[in-house]
């Protein structure tokens, strides 16, 4: 029973180590990879179409190498510092909530042009509540339908800015 | 001078002032939404202005310009969403007050900082318009290239502690921005063929991306906005910690005289310019601010000489920017494009005509941005205290609304589906760099002066026929390159003599250990 508990946690930590250095290496990574492809979009531009952008690719595809190599250097020697901000202690602490939540808002987002804006925004107030620990289903469906309600009177009709429309409501 | 009382007549009936309250708590409405930028308030105006005496339809706008621009520091200080570009300095320090519990003195301060810094800069105007106008017109393209670069350089100054993930963050700004269409050839870069991009890299949608979805993703782990007891703080919504809250800001306030002077003439200049855009200003005080302060508040963690540098010069440009509108004809920001419109509309071309043609009219104006400033303290009383009570509200039930509102934000910024998607990247870029430190406000700098820099920077190379020595010719730009070259200067000093007292210290510490 112990040693179940053992390697649990070892797994776990193990999880947490591979999600930090993902992390760590996310931003360097993407940063390179944009500032080559941008370099090589404007390679066979004229002058003044590719200077600037190639001016601002250089040093970024460098710095971003030398971050990388720090991040490469972790995986390696298996060597993870602690959690540097609380935002990473928070969300090594937290992680389902927080995947919860981004994927909520991606489903929240793709299904606006086809159940339309208000009746979606309903449904992920609700829905998003919900797994944040949110109780009383009866105080869920009030908040959300109350607020989306809220926001139909102030953008719709009182500022009247357009808003998302789907084929539903 | 009797232009000037011809123009107090003007807004001195109830009327006018009527106009411009409206107008100021219209602003304030919008202005607190992330997304909603004083051009959108100021349009949606635009309609009710019509058949209106002229005056009457400026001063409306000119009220919703004083109001937004305030506004955008609540959700700021709230939320850790800036409300606008520029208001991301002010939640640099606003915010980590919100997180102690002291919401009400931190937008208290930014209250007192925004009526300062708009009437300040509103008397320098009134005096001085025709100078301004003057100065104004002098920058040409070369001058705004090196005032940009002079921002760039000065802004180093509010990197975190980390400099390589801070340039990495304002270098990956820069290279984003250029993922548009070149503005003098047409031609697309990195754009993917989708028509959304070929104008610019927007960075509303980047704003509500970087700061308000990654935000609302990661308090999602938590149970309440403020750091401290929720209990204890519920009681601060009374009466008399309202009126502590105005005192505690005015005392603050006048502690910093020159903060706040000198950050409304520096808001005022870059109001001047056309084409800078009033959200640099803010961080440009905010950063100059960091250097003079002695103060033992680390900047960063709730320093109040943050909020009133930044909320003080975001006012003041808002008055400055008037200048060049109605003084030029050059807009010197979105909001005052729309005042431009309406001066077309009322059949006034502006110019430097204008002062005599209209003089009355164009001093109601900039009287009325004073008066509207003004108005700031007891309108932001009597709004921001209701909205304070939102971080009482705990995150599982807020964030869906707040996301819900960055949805909207974004959206309405060009009534595109693309931008909400571009949020929604943003936002997955923004967790990763919370998440690891890397500050997020160098890659909004830089998407916002990117285009900035390459516009003037191509305009100055073609006008000097591509001749380098061109840059140099100038009696401003050479000024402005000295100043560039003593804020690089002591940039590395300053930063050579922090490190040389932070070892010291260590030392010092060490061998008493």
């Amino acid at each position: 029973m112990q040693y179940q508990k053992q390697q649990k946690e070892k797994s776990s930590q193990k999880g947490r180590n591979v999600t930090r250095i993902a992390f760590e290496a996310a931003i360097p990574l993407m940063s390179l990879v944009f500032g080559i492809a941008l370099f090589a979009n404007t390679s066979q531009m004229n002058i003044d179409t590719k200077l600037l952008p190639q001016l601002m690719a250089v040093p970024l595809v460098i710095v971003s190498l030398l971050l990388l190599v720090k991040s490469a250097g972790a995986v390696v020697t298996r060597k993870v510092s602690p959690p540097e901000t609380e935002d990473e202690k928070s969300i090594l602490d937290h992680p389902k909530k927080v995947i919860w939540a981004i994927s909520l808002t991606v489903i929240y987002i793709s299904i606006i042009p086809w159940v339309g804006f208000f009746s979606s925004t309903a449904l992920f107030m609700f829905a998003l509540m919900h797994v944040l620990g949110a109780k009383g289903f009866l105080r869920k469906l009030a908040i959300s339908v109350g607020s989306t309600a809220g926001i139909y009177v102030l953008f719709g009709l009182i500022i009247a800015v357009p808003l998302p429309h789907g084929y539903l409501i | 001078m009797d232009v000037v009382i011809q123009g107090a007549e003007l807004l001195a009936n109830w009327n006018s002032l009527l106009y411009l309250l409206i107008g100021l708590i219209s602003g304030f409405i919008v202005g607190c939404i992330p997304g909603f930028s004083t051009a959108v308030a100021a349009a949606l105006l635009v309609p009710l202005s019509i058949g209106l005496p002229l005056e009457l339809g400026l001063l409306m706008v000119v009220g919703v310009y004083a109001g937004s621009q305030f506004a955008g520091a609540v959700p700021a200080i709230l939320l850790n969403i800036p409300g606008d570009v520029g208001t991301a300095a002010t939640a640099m320090d606003g915010h980590p007050l919100a997180l102690q519990g002291k919401s009400l003195y931190a937008i208290g301060l930014a209250r007192i900082a925004s009526a300062m810094g708009g009437m300040i800069a509103g008397i320098i105007v009134v005096c001085t318009v025709g100078l301004l106008a003057d100065a104004a017109i002098r920058f040409g393209p070369r001058e705004m290239f090196i005032v940009t670069m002079c921002a760039l350089a000065v802004l180093a100054g509010i990197v975190g502690n980390n400099v390589t993930k801070s340039i990495v963050s304002v270098l990956l700004g820069l290279a984003l921005s250029m993922v548009s269409a070149n503005p003098q050839t047409g031609t697309t870069r990195l754009t993917l063929g989708i028509p959304e991009l070929f104008e610019e890299m927007p960075f509303i949608p980047a704003i509500i991306g970087l700061f308000g979805i990654a935000q609302m993703w990661m308090i999602a782990t938590r149970d309440k906005f403020e750091s401290v007891d929720m209990e204890k703080s519920a009681s601060r919504i009374t009466g008399r910690f309202l009126l502590s809250d105005i005192v505690d800001g005015i005392r603050t306030a006048f502690r910093y005289p020159m903060v706040i002077a000198r950050s409304s003439l520096i808001g005022l200049l870059m109001g001047v310019i056309p084409g800078i855009g009033t959200s640099v200003a803010n961080f440009i005080s905010y950063s100059i601010t960091k250097k003079q302060s002695k103060s033992e508040i680390p900047f960063g963690q709730g320093n109040p000489e943050g909020i009133l540098a930044s909320e003080a010069s975001d006012n003041a440009a808002a008055s400055g920017t008037l200048v060049p509108t109605m003084a030029l004809g050059v807009p010197g920001s979105a909001t005052a494009a729309v005042m431009l419109a309406m001066l077309y509309i009322n059949g006034i071309e502006p110019g430097p005509r204008v002062i005599t043609t209209h003089g009355p009219e164009l001093y109601s104006v900039f009287l009325g941005a004073m008066v509207a400033s003004a108005l700031i303290i007891p309108v932001g009383l009597l709004l921001s205290a209701p909205l304070a009570a939102i971080t009482k509200i705990p995150p599982r039930y807020l964030s869906g609304a707040i996301l819900a509102l960055c949805v909207i934000g974004a959206f309405a910024y060009r009534n595109s589906v693309f931008d909400v998607i571009l949020a929604l990247m943003f936002g997955f870029v923004g967790i990763v760099m919370r998440v690891k430190g890397y500050p997020v406000v160098p890659l909004i700098l830089g998407l916002v002066l990117g285009p900035i820099i390459e516009t003037n920077f191509l305009r100055a190379v073609a006008i000097g026929g591509y001749n380098i020595s061109y840059f140099f010719e100038s009696t401003i730009g050479n000024v402005l390159w000295s100043i560039l070259g003593c804020i690089i200067v002591y940039s590395i000093i300053s930063t050579l003599i922090s490190r040389k007292k932070f070892r010291q210290r260590v030392f010092n510490v060490e061998e008493k250990v």
